[in-house]
């Protein structure tokens, strides 16, 4: 009965094959490369973690593949990586040396209800722990535009909200947990019919609910942080403005202005951000690409508590983007067929050797059906270059891409190469 | 510049909005009527058109083929999409409800086991799990939900209802009302963030279009 499903990967799951494969490498490493020059260190946690760790608000339980050890304990495939982040560090990290910069890139799993989307998705991340100044947000954000625009995307966009300013708010206006609840999805939704006609209806302040009102529509221009400032602020409100504002300045010196943009009408995963929050847009793709922000209460269910930011990339979804923007590099092969007459086999792999050695891709080709079929071979499987040991001292050498053919000596092989 | 796409419902809703963008000056709607072509392009406002199935109209919208959508908030609610919904368009207007045979009115709790046949499967559970917090079994229909009751095929049915004749005439009843339904704009929510100006440019007239209607 099982039979059925020898030949499928599960549903959401993928196989990546050669050139696919090999695109998602070199983007993982681009991402390694920035992390690593901005001084992040890298480290891995297992696939495998308990149930414990991801309990609690921070990861809804139906998003997450389930199993048990031998002793009935319930593990699960980490559907994050944040959080093994946070307990490595808790548990293993001297937290006399913060700041502390690590990074991953690592698979994450999680169950979603769309039958194609994927399951098994590759972040590359980065938390900054220890600092919670602006410099610490906007040194993420940097990191994280770095990260995208080193990975090619055409056109994207990093839009930045600060959820102390909405918990600021709701806190002094003295609501219900269901009505913060209520109140925070049609921000998020940006519903501001739905916001007005629910605002109406509860006990809320009339100066509260002014401002409430105006979140979703505080996106785009940094200016607009201006227009709340008229209004008489709770002081978490007003750090919160201050944060952004200055995590906005640093941004601006550094030339980034065209890249972020402003949304205090974000406010998702509360329980978990505590200060800047951000997301990344490209065309193609319709979920942030790579999304971050502050959570300095993470840490602190681990060991001891430090406040700490941080930020994702779904290398996945980037992959998807950049095909869709048609920016994917191109697979350049210095590939190289080789054989040679019987007699001469042995040299053939020493030759090789020496080619491999300065980094070409050689492939030695074992059946011997003679030198025009090993030519015809070359052209189907359209290598760069076909090399045919003719004699110890002969080395006939066919350029595919050009058709063209070159007898070289032996010695002249040395200097040979793309 | 890009284009915004907007996918636009076929029917009632979808004629009444047409209607709406043609007031604004957004043109070529009446060729995508008469024609067999799916899509419709105004060069002049870099806007372009679909007409779609009004309930795969979220669907379009979430994955980006449309940067705008209008689409009745029942649709809404049942798919369940990650949309920004940012403008209600104030027609279309209906009710999704809880419609049973007359004998039920007042004793529909005394059911011990209630089948609700719908066209609105997720509605459904969603209002009988967390609002009601009864166990109901849910039987999705595709059209004509009405005569479910009628036949024995289910208690009641949850369906929208504009008049309310087609119940009369079947000697069926609003139980009770789950939710007010109307026109909405939605937006997928990359679009409204790179595409920003020419979205906020229709999304405005269409606001003052409804402001000079309702004035």
């Amino acid at each position: 009965m099982m039979k059925r499903y020898k030949k499928h990967t599960p549903e959401g799951f993928q196989d990546i094959l050669f050139l696919e494969c090999f695109r998602k490498r070199r983007l993982e490493d681009q991402c390694r490369n920035i992390f690593r020059t901005f001084g992040y260190v890298e480290c891995e946690t297992p696939l495998l973690e308990y149930l414990d760790v991801f309990e609690g608000e921070f990861v809804s339980s139906e998003a997450m593949y389930k199993c048990f050890d031998q002793k009935g304990r319930i593990l699960v495939l980490r559907p994050d990586l944040t959080i093994p982040m946070a307990r490595l560090v808790g548990s293993r990290v001297d937290m006399k040396k913060i700041p502390i910069r690590i990074c991953y890139v690592d698979s994450v799993y999680r169950f979603n209800e769309s039958a194609g989307k994927p399951k098994q998705i590759v972040q590359a991340g980065v938390e900054f722990i220890g600092l919670s100044t602006p410099e610490a947000d906007a040194e993420i954000i940097s990191v994280a535009l770095e990260t995208l625009i080193s990975c090619g995307l055409e056109a994207f966009q990093i839009d930045i909200g600060q959820v102390d300013f909405f918990k600021g708010i709701v806190e002094e206006a003295d609501l219900k947990e269901s009505e913060i609840e209520d109140i925070r999805r049609y921000i998020d939704k940006k519903d501001i019919p739905g916001l007005e006609e629910y605002l109406d209806r509860i006990c809320i302040d009339e100066h509260w609910k002014d401002i409430l009102q105006q979140l979703p529509n505080l996106y785009g221009n940094f200016d607009s942080i201006n227009q709340l400032r008229e209004f008489v602020l709770p002081k978490r409100s007003r750090d919160a403005l201050n944060n952004i504002e200055s995590v906005y300045r640093i941004l601006q010196n550094r030339g980034f202005e065209k890249y972020i943009s402003l949304d205090l009408g974000m406010v998702t995963r509360l329980n978990y951000y505590t200060g800047i929050i951000f997301r990344g847009f490209t065309y193609g793709i319709g979920y942030p690409i790579v999304s971050g922000g502050r959570y300095d209460q993470l840490l602190g269910n681990f060991g001891t508590a430090s406040p700490a930011v941080g930020c994702s990339h779904n290398i996945t979804e980037i992959l998807m983007a950049l095909e869709r923007q048609n920016r994917v590099a191109a697979f350049v092969e210095h590939s190289v067929l080789m054989t040679a007459s019987q007699e001469l086999k042995t040299e053939i792999y020493f030759m090789a050797r020496k080619l491999r050695q300065k980094g070409m891709i050689v492939e030695e080709v074992y059946v011997d059906e003679g030198k025009e079929q090993f030519y015809k071979e070359a052209r189907k499987k359209r290598v760069r270059h076909a090399i045919y040991l003719e004699s110890i001292d002969k080395v006939e050498i066919l350029n595919v891409t050009n058709n063209s053919l070159r007898i070289l000596e032996m010695k002249e092989m040395d200097k040979w190469g793309m | 510049m890009e284009y915004v796409n907007i996918a636009l419902p076929k029917g009632r809703i979808g004629e009444m909005t047409a209607q709406m963008f043609h007031n604004i000056g957004l043109q070529g709607w009446e060729s995508l009527k008469n024609s067999r072509k799916l899509i419709f392009t105004d060069e002049v406002n870099k806007v372009k058109y679909f007409l779609v199935k009004p309930s795969d109209v979220p669907t379009y919208v979430e994955y980006g083929s449309a940067d705008i959508g209008i689409v009745g908030k029942d649709v809404l609610m049942e798919e369940c999409k990650n949309l920004y919904e940012v403008l209600n368009l104030g027609f279309g207007n209906c009710k999704v409800v809880v419609a049973g045979p007359k004998e039920l009115l007042g004793k529909e709790n005394n059911l011990n086991y209630k089948r609700v046949g719908t066209k609105y499967p997720h509605i459904a559970r969603e209002y009988y799990e967390h609002k009601k917090n009864e166990s109901v079994e849910i039987i999705k229909l595709n059209g004509s939900v009405e005569l479910a009751p009628l036949v024995g095929l289910s208690e009641v049915i949850v369906d929208i209802v504009e008049t309310g004749k087609t119940l009369q005439e079947n000697g069926l009843v609003v139980l009770e009302t789950i939710a007010q339904i109307s026109a909405r704009v939605v937006v997928n929510r990359v679009s409204l963030k790179m595409k920003s100006k020419g979205i906020e440019k229709i999304i405005e007239g269409l606001k003052k279009q409804i402001q000079s209607r309702a004035g």
